[in-house]
């Protein structure tokens, strides 16, 4: 009886666990970037990329597998923030041992641990349950109770009644991106540079900033940060986000962390009419102009080797394959 | 705490588990602690007043024996009847002042008014306790049952203050009698895995009953008749069909999970349903629906009022007697005054026209053994209900307003094209959900009204077809229940009452 009971118990588990994962990538579409980090073999990541859409659309894991032979994946989310990259971070590495962090800068400009409850859902839906879920969560959400956050732990509790949302693609999932997204749209955009006042780094980004350094040194990895383009219609609001990048050019300066800051530098050779999807992310053209100099800048560095060629690693091939059909 | 509340989930588990871990001779306290506990989640405050009923009718009890011993027979019949009037008076005032106090005093005020007097009658501003006539019934039961000595009071205070606690059915039923729970409390329960999980079973489709089907239904009947004045004469018939549907299955979920915990933790709580819905006749209705009320009323009130032992008109009176305290039973209000008024009246015509129907039958050599005679009469009785269920659910102004337009006297168009489904609330896939989900409730009952129970039968096949059977129920509800964030867990219709 106690064995019939048992086994009952380990098909519900395990029943429940797929049928939640199907109504839950809906949220994570078909990349579903925080989720699919965990079908990756432990420590095979070389580079983990972190943040927001600037980072999802900005870089390619396939390209600098490709071109430097390193393994990468971006764990990005919509509008993640600073302190959202921390946490994942820390989860990430539970299960890898990057040499190298790569953090996108786009979201240094917002004050604020996060922009809404949706997109904490983005960070946390897909993250296991675990001591930095339940962390994360009581920073982000310290005024629910026990109640309001077990649909937190469960999200199928939200996400049940999506059944009749559900399409093929909830059921095909497009692991071989690694939480990238190439977006072969093409919209023209205009360069208004970086001439402009330095604005502050809000607080509590330098807070959650200082903590991803701090757990870098600890676990010796190399912090690389980075600025991907972009061109916001409206000048003001451009050069308040664009002013957040050139106070922190000169922090990390003095950190000693590398920042590529390519609307400064102009080195990934960005064409504004072609390489956008739209004004404020790259299209699939500009993000592999991008992920190729950010390998040409880590090639050779903290470590990494290439692993092409490796046996263990042919799956990169496949992947990359897959990549290079649908994106040519 | 909600049957469907998270609360539950984790409250009913550790109880289970608690309760078959613990000695035999504490297990009778725990579920006391742990029923105050459920009932004070609502309103800590209200524990006193059951604890009050609780205590009245234990007294009532002891006395009531007590009073057996008085040889002389006129000095005893006195005492207990005394005895009687004080716990039926304590526990009739408390129940009065909660629930039907605001009632009475706007009905004085009002009629005072249409006479030409003007008074002001204090108004307190007291919430109806959660299950108060449902606990004060049950605790009635026991008074009486001591008064006729068909059991002995019990002396121990604790066990019989379980007997009116039990969390299982303590808010919503079935209203259980002292005959059958009160001896249970002495028993002792071992862990056995076939009625374990005939209990969950049975859980499981009351959770199906409450989380899926009272749900979707409750979209689509609230949508029509919170705008009745919107709607076609077709739109507000399906809704007063769909509201039938609805408050069976509200109800019977939750007596289906009261039955199903009580039998896991191994307690025989009574049917309270049996498929109401295939009765022949308004009668036969009420002795398949709320059974536990209606054999309550039925013992404690109709048959003590002489039942149709005192001629003819006696019994319409009784008939009539009953239904109305029944209807104020549901609601403060007149409109469920009405609702019993017209299921006490149903069958008074039945009665009376029954010889006609006879001579009918005879004249026109009608077969009343086949299945179409039965089928008519079945459906002439879901007509009747379901039009008392219209002032069951409305008040006496949108009533008449849906009424007139589903019989077309409204002057209104009856139906229009165009699309009535989104009209309800509902879409495609929900409408598809829920006819899937009726077809099964008409086959479960079907399957009981046949005789077959469906629990033993599925515990009879190979492993593979039950676990099928099992994950199927269970990720049914999980699927397609309406419940979570965003979803305020809506209180089971009965809860008011």
């Amino acid at each position: 009886m106690a064995v019939r009971i048992t086994v009952f118990l380990l098909c519900l588990i395990m029943l429940y666990n797929s049928i939640s994962e199907i109504m839950r990538k809906k949220t994570g579409g078909r990349i579903d970037m925080i989720h699919s980090f965990y079908d990756l073999k432990e420590d095979s990541v070389d580079v983990l990329v972190l943040g927001s859409s600037h980072a999802y659309y900005g870089f390619q894991p396939n390209v600098l597998w490709e071109e430097q032979g390193y393994t990468s994946y971006v764990m990005g989310s919509p509008e993640q923030t600073i302190a959202s990259s921390y946490f994942l971070l820390r989860e990430a590495l539970k299960y890898q041992r990057p040499k190298v962090v790569l953090l996108e800068s786009y979201f240094f400009w917002y004050d604020g641990l996060y922009t809404s409850e949706g997109r904490v859902h983005a960070v946390l839906d897909g993250m296991r349950f675990g001591k930095v879920k339940q962390e994360a969560l009581n920073v982000y959400r310290p005024d629910l109770s026990w109640k309001e956050k077990a649909s937190w732990y469960l999200p199928f509790m939200m996400y049940h009644n999506r059944w009749g949302e559900l399409e093929e693609e909830d059921f095909d999932k497009k692991s071989y991106l690694k939480g990238s997204k190439p977006d072969k749209k093409v919209v023209s955009c205009k360069d208004q540079g970086v001439d402009m006042e330095p604005v502050d780094i809000p607080k509590i980004n330098v807070e959650y900033f200082n903590k991803i350094m701090e757990l870098c040194e600890q676990e010796k990895m190399q912090l690389v940060v980075f600025a991907a383009p972009y061109a916001i219609q409206k000048g003001e609001r451009y050069r308040k986000r664009q002013g957040v990048n050139l106070t922190l050019e000169s922090y990390l300066h003095e950190k000693n962390i590398p920042f590529l800051f390519f609307q400064k530098t102009g080195e990934a050779d960005i064409d504004f009419q072609n390489d956008f999807r739209d004004r404020t992310h790259l299209n699939w053209k500009g993000q592999k102009k991008i992920t190729a100099c950010i390998g040409e800048f880590l090639y050779g560095k903290y470590g990494l080797e290439s692993h092409a060629g490796e046996a263990e690693y042919t799956s990169w091939d496949e992947d990359y394959e897959q990549y290079h059909e649908e994106f040519k | 705490m909600l049957f469907n509340s998270l609360e539950f989930m984790v409250f009913f588990p550790v109880v289970c588990l608690t309760y078959y871990v613990i000695p035999y001779r504490f297990r009778y306290l725990f579920l006391l602690a742990c029923s105050y506990f459920f009932y004070m989640c609502w309103n800590p405050r209200y524990a006193l007043l059951m604890l009050t009923s609780t205590v009245i009718t234990y007294l009532s009890g002891l006395l009531l024996e007590n009073a057996e011993k008085t040889k002389e027979e006129s000095v005893r019949i006195r005492k207990k009847k005394l005895f009687v009037a004080f716990s039926f008076v304590i526990n009739l005032s408390i129940l009065f002042f909660f629930k039907y106090y605001g009632f009475a005093a706007d009905t004085i005020v009002k009629v005072l008014e249409a006479v030409g007097f003007h008074v002001s009658i204090p108004v307190f501003d007291v919430v109806l306790p959660v299950g108060i006539s449902f606990y004060t019934f049950q605790a009635l039961s026991y008074t009486v049952d001591v008064y006729r000595r068909e059991i002995y009071a019990e002396k121990n205070f604790l066990k019989y203050a379980l007997f009116v606690s039990f969390f299982p059915q303590l808010v919503a039923g079935p209203i259980e009698r002292s005959k059958n729970l009160l001896i249970q409390i002495n028993e002792k329960h071992k862990f056995e895995y076939d009625r374990v999980r005939d209990g969950l079973l049975l859980m499981l489709y009351g959770y199906f009953q409450k989380v899926v089907l009272a749900e979707y239904l409750a979209v689509a009947v609230n949508s029509v008749f919170d705008s009745c004045l919107e709607r076609t004469g077709f739109q507000l018939m399906v809704a007063s069909v769909l509201f039938a549907f609805q408050i069976y299955c509200d109800f019977a979920s939750y007596s289906n999970i009261a039955i199903g915990a009580a039998k896991v933790m191994g307690f025989r709580l009574m049917e309270n349903f049996n498929t109401p819905y295939f009765a022949q006749s308004v009668a036969e209705f009420w002795r398949r629906w709320h059974i536990s009320l209606t054999t309550w009323f039925r013992d404690y009130l109709y048959i003590p009022l002489g039942g149709s032992r005192k001629g003819k008109w006696k019994k319409y009176r009784n008939i009539m007697i009953v239904f109305l305290i029944s209807g104020l039973w549901h609601g403060a209000s007149w409109h469920f005054v009405f609702w019993g008024c017209l299921n006490g009246m149903y069958q008074v015509i039945g009665e009376c026209i029954k010889p006609v129907k006879e001579c009918i039958v005879k004249q026109f050599k009608i077969r009343t053994e086949v299945f179409s005679h039965k089928l008519m009469k079945c459906m002439e009785t879901f007509v009747l209900v379901d039009v008392s269920w219209i002032f069951f659910r409305n008040n006496f102004r949108q009533s008449f307003v849906i009424l007139e337009r589903i019989f077309g006297l409204s002057g209104e168009k009856w139906f229009t094209w165009g699309n009535n489904l989104e009209a309800m609330g509902l879409t495609v896939n929900t409408r598809n959900v829920l006819l899937i989900s009726l077809l099964i409730l008409f086959c479960v009952d079907l399957c009981k009204y046949k005789g077959i129970r469906l629990i033993e039968w599925i515990a009879g096949q190979e492993i593979w077809f039950r676990w099928l059977i099992y994950f199927a129920g269970i990720f049914g509800v999980l699927i397609f229940g309406v419940y979570g964030p965003g979803f305020d867990a809506s209180q089971f219709i009965y809860f008011q009452f």
